[in-house]
C-alpha cells in the first residue's frame, strides 16, 4: 500500500489534531476537578477568568501540536485505523468528563 | 454590551445553534451509507461551521453567563448549573468533532487505496455521528436549562 499524498496527510494530521484536542480538554478537566477544586459557583459572584475557555484554548493548543504527530504517523503507517482508534478514545474521555467530573 | 444586545445575541446562538445540529443529524445518516458525494461534504461543511458560528456567538456570551447568570442557575437549582457545564463539555466536543467528520470525510473521497478509504470512512462515520449525537444532546441540555431557569 502507497503512502498517502502531501493533500491526504495534511487532512490526516487535521483529523488527528482536533481528536486529540478533545482528549486533551477532557484530561486538563480530570486534573482541573482533582487538583485544583473551585468554589462553590452558588457563592462564587464573580470569576475573571473563564476556566472554560481557557481549557478550550489550551486543548486547542495541544490538539495543533498533535497534528504534527498525526502528519507523521500518517506518512509512517498506510492504513487509518488508528484515527478510528484516537477519535473513539476521546469521545469516551469526553463522555466521561461530562458525566462523572463535569 | 448592552441587555438588548445581550438578548439578540443569546437568541442567535440558540436558532444558529439548532440549525447547525439539524445539518449534523441530516448528515450523520449520510456518513453511516458508503456514498462520498459532493452533497454529503457539502453538507458536512455547512453543519461544521454553522456549529463553530455557534460557539463563537457561545463565546460571545461567556463573560455575561460568568458575571450575570452562573451563580443565580446555582443558586436556583445546582442540577441545572452543572447540566449547563456539562453542555458545554459536550458542545465543545462537537464542533470539533464536526470538523473532524469533515476532515476524514475529504480525506477518504481523495485517497486512491481502498483499504486506506474504508478506514477513514469508518472514522468519518464515528466522529460525524458522535459530533450529531453530542450536538442533539447539548441542544436539548441548553433548551431545558433556558426553559427552566427563565433566561
Amino acid at each position: 500500500m502507497s503512502a498517502p499524498r502531501p493533500a491526504e496527510r495534511l487532512l490526516l494530521a487535521g483529523a488527528s489534531g482536533l481528536a486529540a484536542a478533545v482528549l486533551a480538554y477532557a484530561a486538563l478537566r480530570v486534573v482541573e476537578r482533582a487538583f485544583f477544586p473551585e468554589p462553590n459557583p452558588a457563592l462564587l459572584i464573580w470569576s475573571e477568568r473563564s476556566t472554560f475557555l481557557w481549557r478550550a484554548q489550551e486543548s486547542l493548543y495541544a490538539g495543533g501540536l498533535a497534528a504534527f504527530g498525526g502528519y507523521a504517523l500518517a506518512g509512517r503507517r498506510p492504513r487509518a485505523r488508528w484515527l478510528t482508534a484516537l477519535i473513539a478514545t476521546a469521545v469516551s474521555a469526553l463522555v466521561l468528563v461530562a458525566l462523572l467530573a463535569p | 454590551m448592552s441587555p438588548a444586545t445581550l438578548q439578540l445575541v443569546a437568541r442567535a446562538h440558540a436558532v444558529v445553534a439548532w440549525l447547525a445540529t439539524a445539518a449534523l443529524v441530516v448528515a450523520a445518516p449520510r456518513l453511516i451509507g458508503r456514498r462520498r458525494d459532493r452533497v454529503t461534504l457539502a453538507i458536512a461543511a455547512a453543519a461544521a461551521l454553522g456549529i463553530t458560528i455557534a460557539g463563537g456567538l457561545g463565546v460571545l456570551l461567556e463573560a455575561a453567563y460568568r458575571s450575570q447568570i452562573r451563580q443565580q442557575l446555582f443558586v436556583r437549582s445546582p442540577a441545572l448549573g452543572w447540566l449547563f457545564e456539562r453542555k458545554e463539555h459536550l458542545a465543545f466536543g462537537a464542533i470539533l468533532l464536526a470538523w473532524c467528520a469533515l476532515s476524514t470525510t475529504a480525506a477518504a473521497r481523495i485517497t486512491r487505496e481502498p483499504e486506506r478509504a474504508k478506514d477513514l470512512q469508518r472514522a468519518a462515520r464515528l466522529a460525524g455521528i458522535t459530533a450529531a449525537a453530542l450536538a442533539l444532546a447539548a441542544s436539548v441540555m441548553s433548551a431545558i436549562v433556558a426553559r427552566r431557569a427563565h433566561f
